[in-house]
């Protein structure tokens, strides 16, 4: 039986080991260092990056896959008459989910369904995950499908930036909404939402925004089971204080962790540290 | 010259010219973008698209115009960057499929080209939004069918659908509100006519190489190119400084001549009309000369004479001086604290506090000085509250006092601050927020005195908790070590210090660093106040 292909874009942040082990289909977003070009997550890795990021003189730029890169990753699947679900960064954000939409009328192939997740990163990765663990369990397309609707539906995500900066530059949030407050410290908490990124309020000194982030899934959350994802850019001590106060207020029943790749990674810089929250309920088994 | 058809080697040509001012206006289209995502890449993604297919193009030579079109096509779907440039290479699928196997086009194959390009964009996008690169090239092919019913000169055709394609462009801020808020057109749009214009370009420096006569047509048409340049996103390039109009009433005014006698003049020449009576537009650098010309042939009237460059400025200094909805006015001493407070978007800084209470005039003053429609006032004293409130009924905007009794207090309301919302939301979410703090003081006492069986002797220090008197002594950072121990709960996270005038930066930082190993899971933080007679301004939170 040729059952269900999962397919994301690199913006999940998945790393490559665990991409083969699920059976998800990664296709890379491209990054620029001046002339020199990347595929996200295949010739740079979020540590590479990093380094990279801390010493180059011009920040890099990114670019979303050409239609027909998409059809490269399509076809092999295709070939094997596989379902496809194909599940990517908000179209708010980029022209990913375009080019898929694209490489799918170009290559009139019918069963491939192609899913704007309104957001990107550890939520995107939430969704593909679970989509996975199903494909793989032998469920169909329609179970799949509905699972990644009631996970959008419940999903929050939280993050706070070290600074603006990175988000402003790449136009990734309204530059209007700026916070300001540079001289003081401030730390601005952000969520997305309707597949973009507000700002969510502004707080003073790290600690604090941490402790904010966990009361804000608390009052959501309150004991229910959740599933939490956490990630950063280049802040492990801090993420690991976040995963801690998480713990301590959340009834967590999976939590995962990653690092930020090369495309998030230029867009909010390396200071940020944030997670996606679900209800566990119908997600996975608890 | 006209032309009536073209080859693939002329297609090649025509479309450098378009990546070749892409090239250079690459700059400028990135700046504009602002829809779907305001990365501010438009341009150079559409720069490099096109630049890609054109690329492919130069592979082959001496190809009919179908095969060339299909290699450009190739090589755009390839090297397609950002959603323009998506949409750029299904631009050019279309045309190539419109031109498939033929080895030259004349106007009404460009015409279909153009239809079936605009289709293939709209097809391309999953839910189209008008205002964008899709409504500009649908008008262009729009333009070019009706054009090419009436004429089938292309060069004539290309101008007037270059037209058609820049009043579509203009037209995108009354579509898409995003684009009115930031003041722009849409940047995708603004890509696809700079195309048009660059092969506008090549097919006139065709044209001037081959030492031909003709377009006087398109130089009249520069009219609106020009009007799109005295915006400052061409004024660099501005040439001729008098836009000069006025119409000649004559017996047979030969416009013929006319244009050929005042060609050398300047550029944008318009000279239309009947026998009777003649139109005449252009920018020149000596409208003198110019009316003298059309003296010769009948009476002058409307005589128009404008200077383009105080026309530019003036756009410019309308657009630069855009107001915010709410401002802020804060009250406060010391040049740090200033400093500060303007960084978190407070506009004027009125001097004073506990023992300089300004008027409610110099608030006012300063209401009505800053650059927007509403203001809120934080106080940040106990004794500047009267004054505010008696400030916010005589501005002449509408004003609301946000009671802040202290700087931490201000500092703690600004963090809820957003220009962009109404008065009332603001007042509404700074209100709530700055109770989020407490406030500690330390200062020299002024007498002696024993409250609460507290014994203080004038000229000590003593440190204040939300303007109670908690504790006193003769070193600053006992007394203000003390004074943190009172002030300090479970769940505290962050304490700011703000030293004064009298206090050096090393002190300063001995103090945070004493504070730092006594509460190691507390975030603590200095900054240079410089106000007077206050040790430290210290909020905790």
């Amino acid at each position: 039986m040729p059952g269900v292909k999962i397919v994301t874009d690199s913006t999940a942040d998945i790393p490559a080991e665990l991409a083969k082990e699920y059976n998800i289909t990664v296709v890379p977003l491209k990054v620029f260092f001046g002339d020199e070009v990347f595929r996200d997550g295949v010739d740079l890795t979020p540590g590479n990056f990093f380094q990279k990021l801390e010493k180059c003189t011009t920040l890099p730029t990114t670019s979303q896959p050409t239609p027909a890169e998409f059809q490269e990753y399509y076809r092999p699947i295709i070939e094997k008459e596989s379902s496809i679900i194909s599940i990517h960064i908000s179209s708010r954000m980029s022209g990913t989910f375009q080019s898929a939409q694209l490489a799918k009328k170009i290559m009139g192939y019918q069963d491939l369904e192609i899913i704007d997740s309104q957001t990107v990163s550890v939520p995107l990765a939430m969704m593909v995950f679970a989509a996975a663990r199903v494909a793989r369990a032998g469920g169909t397309k329609e179970e799949i499908l509905s699972l990644i609707r009631r996970i959008m539906e419940n999903q929050q995500t939280h993050f706070v930036v070290d600074t603006l900066d990175y988000l402003q530059r790449g136009g990734r949030i309204g530059k209007a909404q700026a916070f300001l407050g540079t001289l003081l410290n401030v730390k601005p908490l952000l969520c997305i939402r309707e597949g973009e990124i507000h700002p969510r309020e502004k707080v003073r000194g790290m600690n604090k925004a941490l402790n904010r982030l966990v009361q804000v899934a608390r009052e959501q959350f309150k004991d229910e089971k959740v599933l939490v994802y956490l990630t950063h850019g280049n802040e492990p001590e801090i993420l690991g204080k976040l995963r801690l106060k998480a713990q301590e207020n959340l009834n967590c029943v999976e939590v995962w962790e990653n690092q930020l790749g090369p495309v998030v990674g230029t867009h909010v810089g390396p200071g940020v540290v944030g997670f996606a929250i679900c209800k566990a309920d119908g997600v996975i088994e608890t | 010259m006209k032309i009536y058809s073209f080859n693939g080697e002329d297609l090649k040509m025509m479309l450098v010219g378009g990546v070749n001012l892409l090239a250079k206006s690459k700059a400028e289209i990135d700046a504009l973008n602002v829809f779907p995502v305001p990365d501010g890449d438009t341009g150079t993604n559409m720069y490099l698209t096109l630049l890609a297919g054109v690329k492919e193009a130069r592979g082959i030579d001496g190809a009919g115009v179908g095969e060339v079109a299909e290699a450009v096509a190739r090589g755009c779907l390839y090297g397609a960057r950002g959603n323009s440039g998506v949409i750029l290479s299904q631009i050019m699928k279309g045309f190539a499929d419109a031109l498939k196997g033929r080895g030259s086009a004349g106007a009404e194959d460009v015409a279909r080209a153009f239809r079936l390009a605009s289709d293939a964009a709209y097809q391309a996008v999953t839910d189209p939004v008008e205002g964008t690169i899709l409504t500009v090239c649908r008008e262009t092919a729009a333009a070019f069918e009706l054009l090419a019913r009436r004429y089938s000169d292309l060069v004539r055709i290309m101008v007037h659908a270059y037209k058609g394609a820049k009043v579509a462009l203009d037209n995108t801020p009354e579509q898409l509100p995003v684009l009115k808020k930031a003041g722009v057109v849409d940047a995708g749009g603004q890509g696809l006519v700079t195309i048009l214009e660059g092969i506008i370009r090549a097919l006139k420096d065709a044209a001037a190489q081959r030492d031909i006569e003709l377009f006087d047509l398109a130089a009249s048409q520069q009219k609106e190119f020009v009007e799109m340049r005295a915006g400052d996103y061409f004024a660099a390039e501005m040439e001729y400084t008098y836009c000069t109009e006025f119409l000649i009433y004559g017996n047979r005014v030969p416009t013929g001549i006319l244009q050929e006698e005042l060609g050398p003049y300047g550029d944008c020449l318009l000279v239309v009309g009947d026998d009777n009576a003649v139109k005449v537009h252009i920018h020149s650098n000596h409208p003198g000369l110019v009316l003298e010309c059309g003296l010769k042939y009948g009476a002058l009237q409307n005589v128009k004479i404008s200077n383009m460059e105080d026309q530019n400025r003036e756009m410019r200094s309308e657009t630069e001086e855009a107001k915010k909805k709410v401002g802020v006015v804060a009250v406060a001493l010391g040049e740090g604290i200033t400093t500060i407070l303007q960084s978190m978007g407070v506009d004027a800084v009125v001097n004073g506090g506990q023992t300089m209470n300004p008027s409610a005039e110099d608030i006012v003053n300063a209401v009505n000085s800053i650059p927007a429609e509403g203001a809120i006032i934080l106080p940040n004293n106990k004794n500047v509250i009267m004054s505010a409130e008696q400030a916010s009924k005589m501005a002449g905007k509408p004003v609301k006092v946000v009671p802040t009794q202290s700087i931490p207090q201000g500092i703690a309301a600004l963090l809820s601050y957003n220009p962009l919302e109404s008065l009332e939301e603001n007042e509404e979410k700074m209100k709530q927020s700055f109770r989020d703090v407490l406030t500690g003081e330390i200062t020299r006492a002024v007498r002696d005195s024993s409250p609460d069986g507290l014994e203080v002797k004038k000229g000590q220090f003593i440190g204040l908790a939300e303007g109670k008197l908690s504790t006193a002594g003769a070193q600053l950072e006992h007394v203000t070590g003390e004074l943190l121990d009172t002030m300090v709960e479970e769940d505290s996270s962050l304490v700011s210090l703000f030293f004064g005038a009298e206090v050096s930066s090393d002190k300063a930082d001995e103090i945070m660093k004493m504070l730092g190993d006594k509460y190691p899971d507390i975030d603590f933080e200095m900054y240079y106040g410089g106000q007077p007679l206050y040790h430290f301004l210290i909020s905790v939170e």
